[in-house]
């Protein structure tokens, strides 16, 4: 894999050559970071845009397009990477920096560990489930779902048995999603569960976790509604997407269709400080109906 | 007595189905609920009343692992009334009972409870809005009308119903055009530009069909009644014939031809002598981008179906100067550089912009602490600058806002707007809270306390301010609502669960 070194190396000669051709009096077509060259320029190339600020929904390379109106119309809906143009069959320099980019913060997003002084922040204790490194997490998704010995002696000994609500924080696929929302998501969940009258119990961290991690903490603690955070695998529209999924009772014996999911957990997406309120409505559903997922659904 | 003959009813089956009539529709993949709700829309004008009854269909139409977005899928219109002359007791006076007679009346033939319409407006139009019991009359027709109809007039905000309740909009968005919408009743023209869908402009004038009212028979032609702006142009003409007098027929259609080319010259940006006397507020002299133009309202119809007889007896047939009116239009627009389309509809098209285009729905995750206190109404909007402030900086600017407010109305229940939150954080949010709460303590307001985020919070930061609250005040935190300062807004009893509530913007906004 390239070092961000050698990336930085790539993107700053190939920038270079970019305006170059430029200033030889190619002025025509203007993508939305010229602005920001204008005044790289006058820094002397101190500085070199940074593509990732262009936002995707309003980044149309076509030239001289017939309709720029209905066409920039089009772009608002998604981020997908439509009307970046080409060059003969491949995506354009820029683009194509900015897809190499946002693949390396996935791919970063993955590979990195939750910084345990943010854990610490957050007043979590951590354990970690059978698995050994990141190698092993991401080849051995079953392990993920194992807590090991050491794991289970020191939740049982930190936490309340029974609560109404236990909250786990895990990492999953993405280090960053928990970085960028935890902080927010969890003292909106605590204030708003306050607020419906439940208690829970002492949330911790699950590194190297998968989602069903969930079902051995079940087994361990007993609660009633369990909730659980987890970094979403990254694309390349954000790495920073977390997700929630709760469930009723969790145990060896749950299967997928008894937990629920709120996804998309981003300030692009639903912001986390208002995703906190949302989850603890539905754990209130939960609480009170005595069960999840299609169980739920179908009452 | 019907305007226009028989206007049939919607020709589809009415079976009246109320608020809490929820079924399942199965799409592809997921099930997700339909909830139904009935809408009504009055229009009370200058020379007509009519009502329509329509039916929202709202559903959840976000993906299952998401967090819902429900929003209004589907408005249909149920059953359309005939078309009234406005009942009046005087000039003066609007006959009350004789409106009731005609709502009843008309409530009864579709078969639809004042218990089953949940949302809609009563709208008091053109001249009539300036009679001297409109604001009583309006007050009592909504609260016989259904739980949570709102009663609402101006001019501005007629334009803009009438250019939605036309087609118009939707035409502008369709054409990406600039569509004009003129609609012209008996005593007013509201007039609104429409770009892709959004308004831009809208503007008014004292033009109608029925300035002047006319006794006609086989023999003769007189004047029953002249109103205030019908007395100008007939001055502008140098025609002295006042109430009783007799006229000839082609001072009638003289007086068509002035007013036409008056309110033409509004549509090219240069208002003629007699427009600017005729104008309500200011009419605009900045030329805009107009491609289209559409006529509405009662004339408006005329101007797409009259036959268009140079007969008196078939000219005056109304009594009114309408059909002639409609015909020096038609002449007349043809030298203008617009092009005329024919709207979807003519002359309801005020009276279904207040039934089917008022009702917006908040956001879907938001916080009520007790649904009982719903519907509110009339409630001013003020906008909080500086949401990220200090703590003293909060409560200073609340405080100031609300002396204002009260001063001018005594004490009021205000909505407080958040503007944009750009990635909010949880203190943030907490500081927020625990500053408007101490600013409404110390001001001794009177609760419900209601706050209007514009970015998608509103449960957490009701949830955080009721915490704050405890018993002292209930808590409406609603979102995703385009309102401003000065705005006012009613809201209306939770729907879909409890996940969304209904918002009826009072004022304009201009989508700039």
């Amino acid at each position: 894999m390239l070092s961000e070194k050698d990336i930085q190396g790539i993107v700053e000669s190939v920038l270079k050559e970019l305006n170059l051709m430029r200033q030889e009096g190619n002025k025509k077509d203007k993508p939305a970071v010229e602005k920001k060259e204008d005044v790289c320029s006058t820094c002397e190339g101190e500085y070199l845009p940074d593509l990732c600020e262009i936002k995707l929904e309003e980044w149309a390379l076509i030239p001289e397009p017939v309709d720029r109106e209905g066409l920039m119309r089009i772009k608002k809906n998604t981020p997908a990477r439509i009307g970046l143009w080409r060059a003969g069959a491949r995506y354009k320099v820029e683009p194509w920096l900015r897809f190499r980019a946002d693949l390396a913060a996935a791919k970063d997003a993955v590979m990195k560990d939750v910084d345990p002084a943010f854990i610490e922040e957050l007043g979590l204790f951590t354990v970690q489930t059978v698995v050994r490194d990141k190698d092993e997490y991401l080849t051995r998704p079953d392990l993920g779902r194992k807590l090991s010995e050491e794991a289970k002696e020191k939740i049982l000994k930190e936490c309340p048995k029974s609560p109404q609500v236990q909250l786990i924080v895990v990492d999953g696929l993405s280090s960053t999603a928990i970085e960028a929302n935890a902080k927010d998501f969890i003292p909106s969940f605590l204030q708003a569960l306050k607020n419906y009258g439940l208690s829970i119990g002492k949330p911790f961290f699950i590194k190297y976790g998968r989602v069903a991690v969930m079902d051995e903490v079940g087994e361990l603690l007993q609660p009633e509604v369990l909730v659980e955070l987890i970094g979403e695998r990254p694309g390349l529209v954000t790495a920073k997407s977390m997700s929630a999924y709760m469930c009723y009772k969790p145990n060896k014996k749950t299967i997928e269709s008894d937990r629920m999911l709120v996804s998309n957990i981003h300030d692009g997406g639903l912001p986390p400080v208002e995703a906190g309120a949302h989850v603890a409505s539905i754990v209130k559903k939960i609480y009170d109906a005595k069960a999840s997922g299609v169980k739920l659904m179908n009452l | 007595m019907s305007l226009s003959g028989k206007v049939a009813p919607s020709s589809a089956v009415f079976k009246p189905c109320g608020w809490g009539f929820v079924f399942l529709e199965k799409g592809a993949q997921v099930v997700a609920k339909v909830e139904e709700i009935l809408s009504i829309g009055i229009d009370i004008g200058t020379s007509t009343t009519s009502l329509i009854i329509s039916k929202l269909k709202i559903k959840n139409i976000a993906g299952s692992f998401n967090a819902p977005k429900i929003e209004i899928i589907e408005k249909n219109i149920l059953y359309r009334s005939d078309i009234y002359f406005t009942p009046l007791i005087d000039e003066k006076t609007i006959d009350f009972i004789g409106l009731k007679n005609i709502i009843e009346k008309e409530y009864e033939k579709a078969r639809v409870k004042p218990s089953e319409i949940k949302t809609g407006a009563v709208i008091i139009t053109g001249e009539t809005a300036r009679k001297e019991n409109a604001e009583n009359i309006l007050d009592a027709i909504s609260k016989m009308a259904g739980a949570f109809v709102v009663a609402t007039a101006g001019p501005n905000l007629e334009a803009y119903l009438a250019g939605v309740g036309s087609g118009a909009a939707k035409l502008s968005s369709e054409m990406k055009s600039n569509v004009c919408n003129v609609d012209i009743g008996g005593g007013t023209t509201n007039i609104s530009v429409f770009g892709d869908g959004k308004l831009l402009s809208t503007f008014c004038a004292n033009i109608g069909g029925r300035l002047i009212k006319l006794l006609t028979n086989c023999k003769e032609i007189r004047l029953k009644n002249v109103s205030h702006y019908g007395r100008i142009v007939l001055d502008e003409m140098g025609v002295v014939a006042g109430e009783g007098d007799r006229v000839s027929f082609d001072i009638l259609q003289e007086f068509a031809r002035r007013l036409a080319e008056a309110l033409l010259s509004i549509l090219t940006f240069k208002p003629n002598p007699l427009a600017e006397k005729l104008a309500i507020g200011v009419l605009p002299k900045e030329p805009m981008k107009i491609d289209v133009v559409t006529f509405s309202g009662g004339v408006g119809r005329l101007f797409y179906e009259d036959e268009y007889s140079q007969d008196v007896l078939l000219a005056t047939r109304f009594q009114d100067v309408g059909p002639l009116l409609a015909l020096e239009l038609k002449k007349g627009i043809s030298k203008l550089p617009y092009k005329v389309e024919k709207p979807l509809e003519t002359i309801y098209a005020t009276v279904i912009g207040a039934g089917v285009h008022t009702t917006e729905l908040s956001g879907s995750t938001i916080y009520i602490s007790d649904p009982k206190i719903l519907p509110l109404r009339n409630i001013p909007v003020f906008r909080v600058d500086n949401p990220y402030g200090s703590k003293n900086e909060i409560i200073e600017e609340i405080r100031r806002k609300m002396d204002t407010f009260k001063n001018a109305e005594g004490q009021i229940v205000p909505a407080l707007l958040i503007p944009d939150l750009n990635n909010a954080k949880f203190d943030k949010i907490k500081n927020l809270a625990e500053s408007i709460f101490a600013a409404y303590r110390i001001a001794n307001q009177r609760g419900p306390l209601i706050v209007i985020c514009e970015s998608d919070v509103g449960k957490a930061l009701g949830g955080v301010l009721k915490n704050f609250c405890g018993n002292l005040y209930e808590v409406i935190s609603i979102d995703e609502i385009s309102v401003k300062e000065g705005d006012y807004i009613d809201i209306g009893e939770p729907l879909y669960n409890g996940s969304v509530v209904p918002v009826i913007l009072k004022t304009l906004v201009f989508s700039h």
